[in-house]
């Protein structure tokens, strides 16, 4: 009982200190509040101080209405109140309402309290901060409207109040403690009254309760509790794959395992790692100090290999946490992109082509070189037996070659020194006829070479010509119909020409660029490049007169070409090559030629296939029966393409180029219409030098066997075989 | 090192050394078994002179090292090995050299004689002995393409010796060489080809002559310089006035073809008698055919890849040669069909133009090339040649060599497109 006694003693002690305490503290949160920066300025002089403190006490006026109002509120409040027996009821209100009015609020009894009057300006506020001594401790009350001086008794206690002390000055709140009852243990009691009689006896009130209890077990009121059943403590199995089964993954699950990507590995501890590493593995003073002078990204160890006698000498790992740290890095700033690889066998991506060797035969090595021309040779031809090689030269000469020997036979020189365009042999095996363009001319030569009786029965065929009036008569017809300029034709009788060779000169308005016959013999078609529309011009040998088969040209016109067994004249301009039907006097089919400057075009013997050949370092091969845009475009030359030809036996093509090179390659088309035509490149011949950006000019294969001859800007002319 | 056991004989029997097998070491190469064979025979004969040596194993000759060319035939390394040893010929030497007017586009050797035609359509005739020129025949308007002697059985006594040439002039004309006089004169003008007339071929009775041209076909022809009796020759002759007579003098008689085989697509390149009846003909059309001239029928045909420039034949070891366009010599044998290669000569590198077996050696041949060398081969050694011959700075066009056995002295006339004919000893 005693001990109860004192516990409650000791807890309303306490209470009183609280309520005690309970103000300050308060006002002390209240301050914290408002104005932190308070404490902050510690060392300022006392006026400073001060003046601050009564700003402060103003604030903490207007905040602490309420507490002024309450019955225990401090003392300062009851000083006021008794000061000046005025007691405004306005309550806790901002006093600017009163702004306007005579009043500033009601007394208890109900009597408005006017409003001292105040009419002090500027001047006379800082003449009485000036001179009245008591003005930094002169506070103005909102409520009443009054100044008043603080006591020092009001000073200390705001003191106080802002050092966080009690409210009193009298209370130490660090007094030593005077325990009530000693902690040390005593032996003998407190009291010495033996214990009474009745603290022996048991209890009857204990005693009646227990009785009723066992009363209600026995009546059944009452029941034990009962055990806990055993299904708790049987194991729980669970259908590991239930829900695997049951349950398919969302699509973000599913992106996250996508998306998995394994720690990286560490690197296994190797030899360098033991604590008795081999001693080839142990660092020499050298190699430590580099170790120590170099970046640590650099390092090859993280650590110095260190021998130790024992694995019990081995001092703590001494970078072992910023190892973890690193580690750590690694695993979460592991980039989580996804890389997209695709695994791509390069080998995989070249076309399964056959080899160049198993597609023999195929020219390979230069056999022969024809040396002669005194300027760089812009066109060659091979006539139709494949025994003589014509070529033409810059300086206007024209020479015959035995392509067996190299041997040049024939040197046709009075054409002039205008560079030689284009030269081309008869196609037809019954003349012996050469057809050479120069300046604005053609000129049909008779070399005179072969068999005797075809080159003398060439001559007596021309000269039998006679003209028949109405078709002259037609002519001039025609030319005022189309208002061209029909070629006239010229035959060469007698004198130094005629011994030369040449028999008929047909002149055109400009300069012929390009002539080429038809399979047949008969026909001649050139090129005069210009603006007009007269860029094409048809001849007929046989009845010895000319056309303009077209009335309009669309752009320059770079190279004609007739078809070798329909009657189709291929035109091509510079970046379009168009078919014309000639019977029909129609366009049949427009290429494109996907390049910027045709240069050269050829033909497949089969009629189906073209090469086209650009200046843009292009050539490509068109199926006519498959698309108007090449069928495959190869780009084998480094500069421009001059000149492509086709094999009239052997699946070969080729094309010669700036770069000097010419190129070979093997070009099989199929019978069989649903086969695409198969092409390989096979050989890259070299030998041919560039002189002033100029290297293979032309090139054509001999007619029976895989040899190709090519011209070109170093004056010479080459044999591949 | 594998130890390789070898056994030495030879036939030229001043260079014996005893048939005792030696070990080697699978390393060594020609010129260390030589230098054991010289170190044998001074061990016989203090007095024997150094001497270079080939050396034969299993049929080819021992260019590289000796375990090397074993491994390459298949042989065994256990077994004793039979080497032949024979004295190494000497490389030719550059005599004196020939100046023509023009390109030469053929030439032959007799006893005393060289026969050369050239591009400025003259048959020219050259003394052997003192070089100089005897004879020129112009009857051709156009290059000469081949010349070839027609020998009389008269021999040497004979005071006239008889010649053919080819032209591009789609003729051949046979000439009558006078010794004494040293006159050259047209006898037969043979006209019949429609183009230029490629190569010519005497048989061995010489009586006829084929001609091969680039119109295909192949010609025969009567190699004799009666005028046939009652025919068209004899006609012109006795028909003729006194101005077409002096005619006849300059450009010869008329003669046309005794027989036309066709069966070529290409240009007849090459053309050699087998014997008295059987002519083989190579082509630019790739093959090589055998012709019975008796009946004017094609018996076989020998296939290549690449057009034929030239063939030869060796009646020596019945074999073929013939010079390709794909710088390559290749044997054949006559007998055999379709395209069986006995074996490749590969060591030019440009077109091998003219081909040429030795008339007394089974084993040689001469060949030579547009990569300006002529080359001498021994057939049992295919990847190298005996020795190349540097005298030329252009193409070589034709050659004709001959090997005297009594004076083992070798006369090669080897010809450069560069009017220049070399003779080399």
């Amino acid at each position: 009982m005693k001990a109860k006694k004192r516990q409650f003693l000791e807890e309303n002690t306490s209470l009183s200190l609280n309520q005690e305490s309970l103000f300050p503290s308060k006002g002390k949160l209240d301050i914290d509040d408002e104005d932190s920066s308070d404490e902050s300025v510690v060392e300022s002089s006392d006026e400073e101080v001060l003046e601050k403190e009564t700003e402060y006490f103003n604030k903490l006026q207007a905040k602490s209405a309420q507490t002024i109002e309450k019955p225990y509120s401090s003392d300062v409040d009851d000083d006021v109140s008794d000061d000046e027996d005025l007691r405004n009821t306005v309550g806790n209100i901002p006093m600017e309402w009163y702004e306007n009015f005579p009043h500033i609020g009601y007394d208890l009894d109900g009597r408005t309290i006017s409003k001292p009057i105040r009419n002090q300006d500027e001047l006379d506020k800082f003449l009485d901060k000036m001179e009245n001594k008591n003005y930094w401790r002169t506070v103005h009350d909102k409520q009443t409207g009054r100044d008043h001086v603080l006591t020092s008794e009001e000073l200390q206690l705001i003191q106080r109040l802002k050092k966080g002390s009690f409210y009193t000055s009298g209370i130490d709140p660090h007094e030593p403690y005077v325990d009530f009852f000693t902690h040390e243990k005593m032996i003998h009691p407190v009291t010495n009254i033996p214990e009474h009689k009745r603290s022996f006896t048991p209890s009857i009130i204990e005693k009646r309760k227990v009785g009723k209890l066992v009363h209600a077990i026995k009546m059944g009121w009452l029941k034990p509790r009962k055990p806990k059943t055993d299904e708790s403590e049987e194991p729980k199995f669970y259908d590991l794959w239930e829900e695997t089964e049951s349950k398919t993954p969302t699509n973000s699950e599913l992106a996250r395992q996508k998306m998995a990507i394994p720690a990286p590995k560490t690197q296994l501890p190797g030899h360098e790692a033991s604590y008795n590493p081999p001693p080839e593995y142990l660092p020499s003073q050298e190699e430590i100090d580099k170790w120590k002078e170099d970046d640590e990204d650099e390092r090859k160890l993280d650590f110095i290999p260190e021998k130790f006698d024992s694995l019990r000498q081995v001092p703590q790992y001494p970078t072992f946490i910023q190892e973890r740290f690193s580690r750590c890095l690694d695993l979460y700033l592991c980039p989580r992109q996804r890389k997209m690889k695709v695994m791509v066998n390069p080998e995989e991506l070249i076309p399964n082509l056959p080899k160049p060797k198993d597609l023999q035969p195929f020219p390979t090595f230069q056999a022969l070189c024809y040396k002669g021309h005194k300027a760089m040779v812009r066109t060659i031809s091979v006539d139709s037996t494949g025994q003589w090689l014509a070529s033409g030269s810059d300086d206007g000469i024209i020479r015959v070659w035995e392509v067996a020997t190299s041997r040049c036979l024939r040197e046709i020189t009075t054409l002039g020194d205008q560079p030689v365009k284009c030269v081309s042999w008869c196609p037809n095996k019954s003349v012996c006829l050469l057809a050479v363009a120069l300046e604005n001319k053609i000129v049909i030569i008779n070399p005179s070479i072969g068999d005797k009786l075809i080159y003398s029965a060439t001559d007596s065929l021309l000269q039998s010509f006679q003209p028949l009036a109405d078709e002259e008569t037609t002519n001039k017809q025609e030319s005022e119909k189309s208002n061209a300029v029909i070629p006239p034709w010229k035959t060469v009788e007698t004198g130094l020409p005629y011994q030369d060779g040449q028999r008929l000169v047909i002149t055109h308005p400009k300069d012929v660029s390009k002539v080429t016959w038809h399979a047949k013999g008969d026909y001649l078609a050139c090129v005069v490049p210009g603006n007009g529309h007269a860029q094409v011009f048809l001849h007929q040998l046989t009845k010895q007169r000319s056309q303009t088969p077209f009335t309009k040209c669309k752009g320059a016109v770079q190279s004609v070409l007739f078809h070798p067994t329909r009657p189709f004249l291929f035109v091509a301009t510079q970046q379009y090559v168009r078919v014309y039907n000639l019977v029909k006097q129609q366009l049949t089919k427009k290429l494109m030629a996907n390049s910027k400057w045709i240069s050269s075009l050829a033909i497949h013997p089969g009629g189906d296939n073209l090469l086209v050949g650009s200046y843009d370092c292009r050539l490509s091969w068109f199926d006519m029966d498959l698309s108007t845009k090449p069928y495959k475009t190869m780009r084998y030359h480094k500069r421009a393409i001059r000149s492509c030809c086709y094999h009239p036996k052997y699946p070969l093509f080729a094309s010669g180029g700036d770069d000097g090179n010419v190129v070979v390659s093997h070009g099989m088309v199929y019978s069989d219409l649903m086969q695409n035509p198969l092409i390989v490149p096979v050989k890259v011949l070299k030998g041919h030098k560039v002189e002033r950006n100029l290297g293979v000019l032309d090139c054509c294969f001999h007619p029976h066997q895989p040899w190709i001859f090519s011209s070109a800007a170093d004056k010479t002319i080459r044999l591949f075989t | 090192m594998a130890q390789i056991q070898v056994k030495f004989f030879t036939q030229q029997k001043k260079y014996e050394v005893s048939e005792a097998p030696f070990s080697v070491l699978g390393s060594v190469s020609g010129s260390d078994l030589c230098d054991l064979i010289n170190k044998l025979r001074l061990e016989q004969d203090d007095e024997s002179e150094k001497k270079s040596f080939d050396f034969i194993v299993n049929g080819e000759f021992l260019r590289s090292s000796l375990l090397q060319h074993i491994e390459e035939k298949g042989l065994s390394v256990e077994s004793v090995l039979p080497v032949e040893y024979f004295e190494a010929k000497e490389s030719p030497e550059l005599k004196s050299s020939l100046s023509e007017n023009d390109w030469i586009s053929g030439i032959q050797l007799n006893k005393q004689h060289i026969l050369t035609g050239t591009y400025d359509c003259s048959v020219n005739i050259w003394c052997r002995n003192s070089e100089t020129k005897l004879a020129t025949g112009l009857a051709h308007t156009e290059p000469i393409k081949s010349i070839a002697w027609i020998p009389s059985f008269g021999g040497e006594n004979d005071s006239n010796e008889k010649l053919a040439s080819t032209s591009q002039d789609q003729k051949i004309v046979l000439w009558d060489f006078d010794k004494e006089k040293n006159s050259l004169r047209p006898k037969f003008s043979c006209k019949g080809h429609s183009r230029s007339v490629e190569s010519i071929a005497v048989n061995s009775k010489h009586e006829t002559f084929a001609s091969g041209s680039w119109d295909c076909t192949i010609k025969l022809w009567s190699a004799s310089y009666v005028p046939e009796k009652g025919g068209l020759e004899d006609e012109q002759i006795s028909s003729a006035s006194k101005k077409k007579r002096a005619k006849l003098e300059q450009t010869g008689i008329s003669r046309v073809p005794q027989m036309t085989v066709a069966g070529h697509t290409e240009v007849v390149s090459g053309l050699v008698w087998i014997d008295n009846n059987q002519l083989c003909s190579g082509s630019w059309d790739h093959t090589l055919r055998l012709w019975d001239m008796s009946e004017g029928k094609e018996t076989s045909q020998l296939r290549g890849t690449k057009a034929i420039l030239s063939v030869d034949y060796s009646k020596l070891n019945q074999t073929l040669v013939t010079g390709n366009t794909d710088r390559h010599v290749r044997l054949w044998d006559p007998r055999s069909t379709g395209s069986v290669v006995k074996s490749n000569l590969t060591s030019h590198h440009g077109w091998v133009t003219c081909v040429k077996w030795c008339k007394t050696n089974s084993n040689l041949l001469v060949t030579g090339s547009l990569d300006n060398l002529v080359k001498m081969w021994d057939i049992r050694s295919t990847k190298t040649p005996l020795f190349d011959l540097t005298a030329h700075t252009d193409k070589v066009m034709c050659l004709d060599w001959h090997k005297s056995e009594v004076s083992k002295n070798k006369i090669w006339n080897l010809f450069s497109i560069n009017c220049n004919l070399f003779i080399f000893k």
